[in-house]
C-alpha cells in the first residue's frame, strides 16, 4: 500500500505524498527491502498437493494483483507420492513461484519521459515441499525454498515524504532460504485448515500463515511479526489437477 | 578381512538390528499463533504477538527404549502494529533443540535423560539487530528424570539438571558509564551455570512438587560497602543465587462437564548479592548499601476452571494471584526516598476465554484479562509499580 501510493504519487501527480502516510513511509524507508519481501511472500504457496491429485495451479488475488497489480503464479507438482518406494517415504512435491508488478511492467510501456528509467524486477521462488500423513485426516509438512525479489526502479522526481527524507530510488535485492514446518488439516470435503511457520537463515526471519482451503478459493493470514503490516491478510484461488 | 569375517559381522549386525524393522516413528506438531492487545486506564494500547512452532519425532526402536528429537521455533513480541523508534517494545526468538531417551527399565521404573540447546535473540533496542543483542544468550545442558510408580495411583519423579547458560553479547553499560572501565571487564559477567533438583509425587489427582535451584556465576562478583583494593566496589567472593520452590494441585472433575484444578505455590530466592544504591547513573559514589537486596518471598495461589459448554465449545476462567515480599529491600516513595519497610507487591491477573475445537487437530480461543498490582513502592519514575490493565486476543492452535 505504501508503495503503490509512493509510485502512483511519483508517477501521476506532483509528487505529494498525503499526511497520513507520511509516518508509515518513514518506516518503509527503514526497510524497503523487507516491505517487498513480506508481499513477496503472501504469493508464495507453502502447502502441499492434495494427496489425491498430481499438480496445483494458485495465484493470490488479495493483497498483492488488488491493490498492487502484483501478479503471481505458483505451480505445485507432486514427484513421489507417499510411501511409494517404501512405507517411510513421504510424498515430495517441487514447487515454484514466478511474479510480477504489472504497474511497472505497464509504466515502462506508457511512460515515454527521459527522466523515467524503465524498472527491473526480479520475483520468483523454487523449492521442495515433504509430507506425510499422520492420521486419516492430518498431514505434517516440512519444505525448502530460494526466494528472491529485486527490484531497481528511479523515481521521475526525488519523492519528498519530510523535509529532511526523499526516496530518490528504490533498490529491493533480497535473497533467502527459507525453512517451511506445517501442518493440514482435512476439517470437512471440501475444507482444510493449515498452518506453518517459516524461517529465513540469511536474515533471521520469522513468518507464519494460517489459512482455511477450500475447492478453489483460500483464505488466511499472514504473519511477519518484524513487518511494517504485521499481519496480512489474504485471498488467493487454485485449480487442483 | 576374509568373507566368513564379512559374513559373520554382517549376519551379527542383522541380529543386532532386527528388532528395529518393527520400529515405531511418530511425528509430532504444534503450531501456536496468539495475537493480543492491552489497554492501561490512560487508554495506552500495547500490542503482543506470539509464535510458537515445535516439530519433533517420536522413535521406539525396542519395547524399553523411546527416542525423541524436538525442535521448536518461537518468537514473542509487538504484534499488529511494528513498534519501533521510541516506540519500541523488546522482542525475541527462541531455537530449541532437545535429544530425550526414554529407557522404560522395568515396568513400575522409568529413566528419562534430555540434553538440550537453547539459542535466545533477544532485541531490546532498536539498534540492535538479532545477532547483536545485548541479551542474547545460549544455553547448554541437560537433565534426567528418573520415575518410579510406586502403585497404580502414587507415582514419584525425582530430576536433576545441568545448564550453562552464556550471554556472548553482555556488557556492564552502568559500570562503563559510571567508572570508565574497559568493556572487556564486564564480558561474560552475566554467565552462569544452572544447577536444578525436584523431586515431583502424584498421588491419584493431586500433585505436589519441590524444588531447588541454584546459580553459579563465572565471574560477576558481590557488592560490598566499602572500596576494595582494586578501587571497586566488588568483592573476590562470586555471585551464587538460590530459589526454592514447594507447589502443589489437585484436579477436580466437579462434574462431567466441569473442572476445577487449584494450585498453591511458595517460591524462596536467596541471592548472597548485595546492592549500591546510586543517586544517578553518572555518580561514582554510592550513598547507601543494601545487604541481600534481592532475596525475596513469593507466594501464588490459582485456581483455573474449565466448563463443557458443547462437545466443541468450552469456556475457561482462571484467576491467579501472587503476593511477594523481600526479606530486606526497601520501598522507595514518590520521590526516590527509602522508607523503613519492606517492599511488596500483590499481582492479581485474571483469564476468561472461549475455546472452539475445530476439526482434529485445530482450535482457538478467545481470551479476556484484567490484571491488578498493587505495591508499597511509589517510586514509578522507571517502571511502574501500581497499575491495573485489560488485555484481549486471539490464540489458534493446531497439533497432532
Amino acid at each position: 500500500m505504501v508503495f503503490v501510493l509512493l509510485f502512483s504519487s511519483a508517477v501521476f501527480s506532483n509528487g505529494a505524498v498525503p499526511g497520513w502516510a507520511v509516518d508509515a513511509g518513514l518506516k518503509f524507508v527503514q526497510n524497503p527491502d523487507d516491505v517487498f519481501y513480506n508481499f513477496h511472500l503472501d504469493n508464495v504457496d507453502y502447502t502441499p498437493v492434495n494427496s489425491d491429485r498430481r499438480t496445483t495451479l494458485r495465484t493470490n488475488f488479495l493483497s498483492s494483483l488488488i491493490p498492487f497489480t502484483w501478479g503471481n503464479l505458483s505451480l505445485k507438482t507432486r514427484v513421489i507420492s507417499n510411501r511409494q518406494f517404501n512405507s517411510w517415504v513421504p510424498q515430495i512435491d517441487i514447487v515454484g513461484n514466478y511474479s510480477r508488478i504489472i504497474a511497472l511492467d505497464v509504466a515502462s510501456l506508457v511512460v515515454e519521459s527521459e527522466d523515467f528509467s524503465p524498472p527491473t524486477m526480479s520475483d520468483y521462488s523454487v523449492g521442495f515441499l515433504m509430507s506425510k500423513p499422520v492420521s486419516r485426516l492430518t498431514r505434517l509438512y516440512a519444505g525448502f525454498q530460494y526466494s528472491v525479489v529485486s527490484l531497481d526502479f528511479e523515481f521521475p522526481e526525488p519523492l519528498e515524504i519530510t523535509s529532511e527524507t526523499n526516496i530518490s530510488k528504490l533498490q529491493i535485492a533480497r535473497r533467502d532460504y527459507i525453512l517451511i514446518t506445517g501442518i493440514v488439516n482435512k476439517v470437512r470435503e471440501d475444507k482444510r485448515v493449515a498452518a506453518y511457520m517459516g524461517y529465513g537463515f540469511v536474515y533471521k526471519k520469522i513468518f507464519s500463515r494460517f489459512s482455511w482451503h477450500y475447492d478453489h478459493l483460500e483464505m488466511g493470514f499472514n504473519i511477519y511479526p518484524e513487518g511494517l503490516l504485521v499481519i496480512h491478510p489474504f485471498l488467493g484461488w487454485h485449480w487442483n489437477f | 578381512m576374509n568373507i566368513r569375517k564379512i559374513f559373520t559381522t554382517v549376519a551379527g549386525l542383522l541380529v543386532l538390528l532386527a528388532p528395529l524393522s518393527s520400529a515405531q516413528l511418530v511425528p509430532y506438531y504444534n503450531y501456536q499463533f496468539t495475537e493480543g492487545v492491552s489497554a492501561s486506564p490512560e487508554g495506552d494500547l500495547g500490542f503482543i504477538i506470539n509464535l510458537s512452532n515445535d516439530i519433533g519425532t517420536i522413535f521406539k526402536p525396542l519395547p524399553a527404549h523411546t527416542f525423541i528429537g524436538f525442535y521448536s521455533l518461537k518468537y514473542q513480541g509487538p504484534g499488529l502494529k511494528r513498534q519501533e523508534g521510541r516506540e519500541f517494545s523488546e522482542r525475541y526468538m527462541d531455537h530449541i533443540f532437545v535429544g530425550r531417551h526414554h529407557w522404560n527399565i522395568r515396568g513400575d521404573l522409568i529413566l528419562k535423560t534430555q540434553s538440550d540447546i537453547l539459542l535466545e535473540g533477544r532485541r531490546s533496542g532498536t539498534n540492535e539487530t538479532w545477532e547483536s543483542g545485548l541479551y542474547n544468550f545460549n544455553r547448554y545442558g541437560g537433565a534426567s528424570y528418573l520415575t518410579k510408580k510406586y502403585s497404580k495411583d502414587f507415582i514419584g519423579t525425582a530430576s536433576f539438571g545441568y545448564h550453562y547458560m552464556t550471554f556472548p553479547n553482555y556488557t556492564d553499560m552502568l559500570a562503563e558509564i559510571r567508572s570508565g572501565a574497559d568493556p572487556s571487564a564486564s564480558e561474560g559477567k552475566q554467565n552462569h551455570h544452572v544447577l536444578n533438583q525436584s523431586v515431583k509425587t502424584k498421588y491419584k489427582n493431586n500433585t505436589a512438587k519441590f524444588s531447588l535451584t541454584e546459580q553459579l556465576y563465572s565471574k560477576q562478583k558481590v557488592a560490598v560497602d566499602n572500596v576494595q583494593s582494586d578501587g571497586t566496589y566488588y568483592s573476590s567472593t562470586k555471585q551464587k543465587d538460590m530459589t526454592v520452590g514447594l507447589s502443589a494441585d489437585r484436579v477436580e472433575g466437579l462434574s462431567k462437564i466441569m473442572i476445577i484444578n487449584p494450585g498453591i505455590s511458595i517460591t524462596y530466592k536467596n541471592s548472597n548479592q548485595n546492592y549500591q544504591h546510586f543517586e544517578t547513573a553518572t555518580s561514582t559514589n554510592p550513598v547507601k548499601f543494601f545487604k541481600d537486596y534481592y532475596d525475596y518471598l513469593d507466594f501464588g495461589l490459582n485456581i483455573p476452571y474449565t466448563l463443557m459448554l458443547s462437545r466443541k465449545w468450552s469456556f475457561v476462567f482462571s484467576p491467579d494471584i501472587s503476593y511477594k515480599i523481600y526479606t530486606k529491600r526497601q520501598p522507595r516513595d514518590q520521590d526516590g526516598n527509602f522508607k523503613d519497610k519492606k517492599q511488596s507487591r500483590f499481582l492479581g491477573v485474571y483469564t476468561m476465554g472461549f475455546k472452539k475445537q475445530i476439526g482434529e487437530s485445530s482450535s482457538s480461543l478467545m481470551y479476556f484479562t484484567y490484571q491488578n498490582q498493587v505495591a508499597n513502592m511509589t517510586y514509578e519514575r522507571y517502571v511502574a509499580y501500581n497499575y491495573s490493565a485489560f488485555s484481549t486476543g486471539f490464540k489458534f492452535q493446531m497439533e497432532y
